[in-house]
């Protein structure tokens, strides 16, 4: 009943109803990519390079003569995938991490929140570079450097969390009915930080976006042919003055992706934070 | 009424205007004024006998002269030698200019000759051609303005050498005095380097006892180092600058209609095929990647369609040794090239393994990539792309640790015994050492080459390099890639040298003068 009640409340908020419905679409739009692109993302055509928007390039070419539309759809199915595989491990990881330190104490706690801190004192971007020329760029090294580098924001939240709901009646209750460990905090602790971390995912899903599209900016993503957003402004920059579309829709693209992430999250924590609710 | 005045003088000014151009056709050189030219990189050093590469040759070449000098159809010239002849297959007689002078005023005579020769010499210098000078069997001043240089044997190519930058010729005196060549300078060109800071300004002033009668035009030359492409371009356009190199591009069209744009080809971008390696072990495979590959295509997307594929496999246009015989020899073909795999047991190009393709990671080498990686796919072959750093590209050339990588050359002459550097088997210190590429006719072809004298004897042996070259397809053979300075329109005399010798064309700078009635 109350769950029930709480999905309702969010479907109220006209923010959650716009980014939803865009993240969603872009979901779609990445699993049925080969379907709804109009093109091929790597057909390269001599006379149609640099064309503006039209009926037969909906958003134009680039400077192969390849296709916009067609490749930010491709690209979408990549950025997603990366974010997701990221977001994936990071928030797995990092709420085991911050639910066995919160719920243990002691020595368990300190070494790995302490480990925590330590990866979370690296510049993230400075850091994936790193790991990057070491290991090369493909889509696998990708996930797993993004994921690592946010294992830190879950920890914390799912400590922090768990330091206040483990000290709560009815946890004392199960701890004293001889519940196990796994137990208490799979069935009574889990559920009860659920909310922040839900906001978190979210928030790292913009990040993670931001941090893929930079990192194939620099020329760190996954190779050629595979279209990349990061890339494609990368590439079209040095054109920009025969023909700015190349930039603009990529741009925009990651630009209202990181955006709509960021204010959906914003949007479930003011509805599920009782203290920000009037 | 006023309308009318505004017509007149509408009328007016659009005859001027159009008179006014008319005028500078005609007009002479004009002494005076300042150039100032930006720049790739900072030049690094001074030594006129080591390479710090192409944009330094623009301090080295203005300050210093070389014994002879390519004219603008990149044939030999006297420059300090008048004139030269040869006694027999092996031995030149150099007959030098009298009055030439020095920048501190000490004349130069064949002493200064022997003693550069011999600072080349010496492996303390660590000169780009010790090992040309180091080999000659005998050098000699007969008197004070003739010089007799013997070679062990007859070598086609002694001349370019002494032509090319890093055999400028500098004062016995200065080496006799431990000059440090490195940071100052002592020549006889038209430039004499006045001040200098490291990324700063390298200011240049006329030379006044120049040994050219009223050259060079210009007071001053200011060389400024711009890295960035773009910022280099609006530099140029806001008139920071007058004259810059490296244009990429993009903007030749935009600076071909407002500016001066002056092009070449120096440069050819190639691909590097691994014969030792799965499916490149088999010559049928490479000869069929050359028939896959689109040049034409490959040049208009990766650089808009400015640059050379005519020339057949690896001469420029303009070159001396241009074969007309092969234009048109590496055209597409894919029923061919389906031949061709066919031929080495592949009935489909499905069935050829998948092939890791290196890439250096900066957009003259990746942008031919992609195109490229685009053709082979799209014929049916798997290519994995392989992004390295450039250091690592060139590594690869001595290693070979690559089966297939995007590359690109430059010739230092106009000479095709530079393929002698790529595809001998003992002197292909740029490709078969690297991957033992070896041919017998091909290194028989080359040493005939060399010492072969006579022109037509010598076009003959590099047709059949050629011809042998496409038929080893040891490279898949692209393009030469488009490079160009541009200028404002008030610069004039600047002129290129043909080809492949565009780097030249920025030591020659005693030619330029400014046009002050262009704005």
């Amino acid at each position: 009943m109350n769950r029930f009640k709480s999905i309702k409340r969010l479907l109220k908020d006209f923010r959650i109803i716009i980014c939803g419905l865009f993240i969603l679409l872009l979901a779609l739009t990445a699993i049925f990519a080969p379907i709804i692109a109009p093109h091929s993302f790597s057909q390269m055509n001599t006379l149609d390079r640099f064309s503006g928007p039209g009926p037969e390039f909906l958003l134009g070419t680039d400077e192969f003569g390849r296709d916009i539309l067609s490749r930010l759809i491709h690209g979408a199915r990549l950025t997603l995938i990366i974010s997701l595989g990221a977001v994936a491990i990071s928030s797995v990881i990092g709420t085991l991490a911050g639910l066995i330190a919160g719920y243990s104490g002691g020595w368990t706690e300190n070494i790995l929140m302490r480990l925590m801190d330590a990866l979370f004192s690296f510049p993230p971007f400075l850091l994936a570079i790193f790991v990057i020329v070491f290991l090369g760029p493909s889509v696998i090294n990708l996930i797993l450097t993004i994921g690592l580098l946010y294992i830190p924001r879950f920890a914390r939240i799912a400590h922090s969390s768990t330091l206040l709901v483990k000290e709560l009646e009815y946890v004392e209750a199960a701890q004293a009915l001889g519940a196990s460990i796994p137990r208490i905090i799979g069935r009574h602790i889990l559920p009860n930080i659920f909310a922040p971390i839900m906001v978190q995912m979210s928030l790292t899903l913009g990040a993670a976006v931001l941090l893929e599209s930079g990192l194939s900016f620099l020329g760190l993503g996954p190779p050629p042919p595979t279209p990349s957003w990061g890339r494609m402004v990368q590439q079209s920059a040095r054109f920009m003055q025969m023909s700015p579309y190349g930039i603009i829709w990529p741009s925009v693209i990651i630009s209202l992706t990181v955006l709509s992430f960021n204010i959906f999250a914003d949007a479930v924590r003011d509805n599920l934070d009782p203290r920000l609710r009037q | 009424m006023k309308r009318n005045v505004l017509l007149t003088l509408t009328v007016l000014l659009l005859t001027a205007a159009l008179l006014f151009p008319a005028t500078q056709v005609f007009a002479e050189p004009q002494s005076g004024g300042t150039l100032r030219f930006g720049i790739l990189r900072d030049p690094e050093g001074f030594d006129p006998h080591i390479n710090y590469g192409t944009t330094s040759t623009a301090v080295q070449g203005n300050i210093y002269d070389t014994l002879i000098e390519y004219d603008e159809n990149g044939e030999f010239r006297g420059a300090l030698a008048t004139d030269w002849e040869m006694e027999g297959d092996q031995t030149y007689i150099f007959h030098l200019r009298e009055g030439v002078e020095f920048h501190d005023g000490t004349p130069f005579t064949s002493e200064d000759v022997i003693a550069t020769l011999d600072r080349i010499k010496d492996p303390e210098t660590n000169a780009a051609r010790h090992g040309r000078i180091a080999g000659l069997f005998n050098y000699e001043a007969i008197d004070d303005y003739t010089v007799r240089i013997v070679l062990r044997e007859p070598d086609a190519t002694f001349l370019h050498d002494l032509a090319s930058f890093t055999l400028y010729i500098v004062s016995a005196r200065d080496i006799e005095n431990g000059m440090n060549f490195n940071r100052e300078t002592n020549g006889t060109g038209a430039f004499m380097l006045e001040s200098w800071e490291p990324e700063g300004e390298y200011v240049f002033v006329r030379n006044p006892n120049y040994w050219q009668e009223g050259l060079p035009y210009l007071d001053r030359l200011i060389q400024i180092p711009f890295q960035d492409d773009q910022t280099r371009v609006n530099a140029l356009i806001s008139g920071e600058v007058d004259l810059i190199e490296y244009v990429p591009w993009q903007d030749f069209d935009y600076l071909d209609a407002e500016f001066s744009l002056f092009t070449h080809e120096s440069l050819y971008n190639g691909i590097r095929l691994n014969h030792n390696r799965e499916p490149f072990d088999q010559k049928e495979v490479r000869q069929a990647m050359n028939y896959i590959v689109d040049q034409q295509m490959a040049l208009d997307l990766a650089f808009g369609g400015h640059g050379d594929i005519k020339s057949g496999p690896l001469q420029p246009a303009g070159s001396l040794f241009y074969q007309d015989e092969l234009e048109g020899a590496l055209l597409p073909d894919h029923e061919k090239a389906m031949e061709l795999l066919a031929e080495a047991g592949y009935n489909s190009p499905a069935e050829v393994p998948p092939i890791e393709f290196t890439v250096a990671a900066i957009a003259v080498h990746s942008d031919t990539a992609e195109v490229v990686q685009e053709q082979l796919q799209a014929f049916g072959l798997r290519v994995n792309w392989r992004t390295v750093e450039v250091s690592t590209m060139i590594e690869n050339r001595t290693s070979g640790a690559y089966v297939m990588q995007q590359d690109g050359l430059s010739m230092a002459n106009p000479d095709p015994d530079y393929l002698r550097f790529l595809f001998h088997s003992r002197d292909g210190s740029n490709h078969s050492v690297g991957v033992n590429f070896e041919n017998e006719r091909l290194d028989e072809l080359f040493e005939e080459g060399l010492k072969t004298i006579d022109y037509d004897e010598r076009k003959a042996i590099y047709l059949e390099v050629e011809k042998l070259l496409i038929e080893e397809s040891p490279w898949i053979f692209l393009f030469w890639r488009p490079q160009a300075e541009a200028a404002h329109p008030k610069v004039q005399g600047y002129t290129t040298v043909p080809g492949g010798l565009g780097m030249y064309n920025l030591s020659r700078f005693n030619q330029i003068w400014i046009d002050d009635s262009v704005q």
